[in-house]
């Protein structure tokens, strides 16, 4: 298992919190820290934190870059 | 100046500025403003007898004229029943919208009457999900779902509609419709002439390359342009079963479909190839077989609207982000002398393997799902639209039927949705009412949505229905006979009888039990001005084949036992012959 650490950028809606979450729930997985932030002009940043194997977290990070309100996201780093 | 409207008045308006022809629709209580707007506009609103009727047809509405397919339904229970057709749609990356009524604002989170969290049901299944909160969002937001429905990867989306709006009041200035922009399709490049370059020299240097086309390149309306790049290229393709229809059957360069139950010169045309050319495609595991063995000896270009798509299941050397027809439009040529010469040494490898490895011919003196399928294709015109349901039906509707045109199958291909062969062909029937549409179903799915056999009639839509009729699940049942050691569990489906239930319903059928009763059905079928249902009692167990079992690799794929008739020429002469009279007999 690794540490990842994500930083979403997203646009500020009202489903966004339940779809950044949505790729780790469909899967039974679980966010272990999650900080989200509104930022100007309909924007927002989300980052979290969360334990899986690359694989897994690559395939969370592919289904999250289908969603619409899901602008970036980036990895900040792997522990 | 500003006027005034009611909200109702306003959404309807509204989709009258976004040109929706046809509006698969149900009333109930929180839509009930919105049908009284809607009696006095011109979108042709169509009474389903079931809302995961009214999502289906939207559904092949989108998927036959490439625009949004539009659907309506109530709060609570209306609305749940949409989410088959949606998830379909999401699967499929259909363009779709759909809304629903939902309860007085003020009453969200009472749990009312008929309250359901709709918008949340459907965040998974759709591109977007809107809960309109202020009429004054509402232009905003109908353009916004629109043009997400439209643009980058299709699909659904949602638009939840408060009954207290519908009733609320607007001020709008006078001129609003005039100033009213409706979305257009914008063509994604995000490509660069680096990765262009890059791709056309794998091109170059590929000894087996081989172009897999998926539904995408029918969404992005580029089946032109593939045919034109394969032809200039004289690469071999093959294509996924949602993308029937981008290459003429008998085109020389296309080698059919690949998957679990496509040509197995197909797929092992993917496992020899050293390069695949995957194009609008997302390497679903039904086109893959066991991943880890999928084209072992093949780097891959993939090209896709979806960046998301990108290594998702499969791990390429070149990924091409944007829309195909401009991919196709850039890519520069690739064939060199030498390209050229290995291509051709690669189109007789796959020649060999395509007469090794031929489809099973058709018997006309048995009657199984593949004698009838082929004696409808034979007696009918180039450009039918065919719905499918899902099943084996489906999977031989795919192998035998020769001269679809682009977007004219119709199949359910992602979720695999019983129920939405009939319903969608509605859908193509009210896109264009002037061509022939046939669903071909089976009797476990054509069960799921029978009762649309109503609407039919009360729309006067001459849509025909082939359905076959084995007294089984049959799909199922295979796989139990497969797999489950022949232990038949749940699939011995009894059947009504559907001519007495055609005649209830007011549509004219008829009756098959071999070849020449299911031609002289199919003429009768096109004599009729209204709808027609075919019931061809077909033999009871037969196995879709090849198959690639699951979990194996595409070089597993099952061909037929060997006492079954391949490639017969005296069997082909005489069904010729036998055609020929089926044709003087239909037409006598």
């Amino acid at each position: 298992m690794q540490k990842n650490y994500w930083r979403l950028k997203c646009l500020h809606t009202p489903e966004t919190i339940d779809k950044i979450v949505m790729s780790f729930r469909k899967r039974g997985l679980m966010v272990d820290s999650f900080n989200y932030k509104k930022l100007a002009d309909g924007f927002s940043v989300c980052e979290l934190e969360f334990e899986e194997e690359p694989e897994s977290a690559e395939r969370i990070r592919n289904n999250a870059l289908r969603l619409e309100d899901i602008l970036e996201i980036e990895i900040l780093e792997i522990a | 100046m500003k006027i005034k409207l009611r909200g109702a008045d306003y959404i309807i308006k509204i989709l009258e500025l976004l040109e929706v022809e046809a509006l698969f629709a149900y009333p109930g209580g929180a839509i009930l403003p919105i049908y009284d707007a809607l009696a006095f506009s011109n979108i042709n609103d169509i009474l389903v007898r079931h809302e995961q009727a009214a999502a289906f047809a939207a559904n092949g509405f989108g998927r036959v004229k490439g625009k949004p397919g539009f659907c309506l339904a109530t709060s609570g229970p209306g609305a749940t029943n949409l989410v088959t057709g949606i998830a379909d749609a999401y699967a499929d990356s259909v363009p779709m919208i759909a809304i629903t009524g939902q309860v007085n604002l003020p009453l969200i989170g009472t749990d009312a009457f008929q309250e359901t969290d709709i918008t949340g049901i459907c965040l998974p299944i759709t591109k977007k999900c809107y809960l309109i909160k202020d009429l004054a969002h509402a232009e905003r937001i109908f353009r916004e779902a629109y043009e997400t429905s439209i643009n980058g990867r299709p699909g659904p989306v949602l638009i939840d509609v408060p009954r207290s709006l519908q009733l609320a009041f607007i001020e709008v200035e006078e001129t609003w419709e005039a100033d009213f922009k409706k979305p257009v399709f914008n063509r994604v490049h995000q490509f660069s002439q680096e990765e262009l370059a890059k791709a056309s020299q794998l091109m170059a240097d590929a000894k087996k390359p081989l172009i897999i086309a998926g539904h995408g390149a029918l969404l992005s309306d580029a089946w032109q342009e593939m045919r034109d790049f394969v032809k200039r290229e004289q690469i071999p393709a093959i294509s996924t079963i949602l993308g029937l229809g981008i290459f003429e059957t008998h085109d020389p360069l296309y080698f059919s479909w690949l998957g679990m139950h496509g040509m197995k010169y197909a797929n092992l045309a993917v496992q020899d190839a050293d390069l695949i050319i995957a194009m609008g495609i997302r390497f679903d595991d039904r086109i893959t077989g066991r991943l880890k063995d999928f084209a072992p000896n093949a780097k891959i270009i993939h090209c896709d609207i979806d960046k998301s798509e990108k290594n998702k299941n499969i791990k390429t050397e070149v990924f091409l982000h944007g829309d195909l027809k401009l991919i196709l439009n850039e890519l520069p040529s690739s064939a060199t002398p030498q390209s050229l010469t290995n291509r051709k040494l690669w189109f007789n490898e796959l020649d060999e393997l395509r007469d090794q490895y031929p489809i099973k011919g058709v018997d006309y003196e048995v009657f199984n799902m593949i004698t009838a399928i082929d004696v409808l294709e034979k007696l009918s015109p180039e450009d039918i639209i065919v719905s499918t349901d899902v099943g084996q039906h489906q999977m031989w509707s795919g192998q035998y039927l020769n001269k679809m045109h682009p977007n004219h199958f119709l199949t359910s291909g992602g979720l695999g949705s019983m129920g939405f062969g009939f319903p969608a062909a509605m859908g193509a029937q009210a896109a264009f009412p002037d061509k022939n549409v046939w669903c071909i179903t089976g009797d476990g799915s054509f069960q799921m949505n029978l009762q649309e056999l109503i609407t039919c009639v009360q729309e006067q839509w001459p849509i025909k229905i082939l359905l076959l009729d084995n007294g089984y699940l049959g799909m199922v049942r295979q796989w139990q006979e497969q797999f489950y050691n022949k232990n038949y569990s749940g699939v011995d489906i009894l059947n009504p009888d559907y001519i007495l239930l055609a005649k209830a319903y007011g549509v004219s059928s008829a009756s098959a039990t071999n070849a020449e009763e299911m031609a002289q059905a199919v003429t009768q079928a096109y004599k009729t001005k209204g709808p027609f249902l075919i019931h061809a009692k077909v033999l009871k167990e037969d196995n879709v084949l090849p198959m690639v079992a699951p979990g194996a690799s595409l070089s597993e794929t099952i061909y037929y036992p060997q006492d079954v008739i391949c490639n017969d020429p005296i069997l082909k002469e005489k069904n010729a012959k036998k055609l020929l009279a089926l044709k003087v007999f239909a037409h006598a």
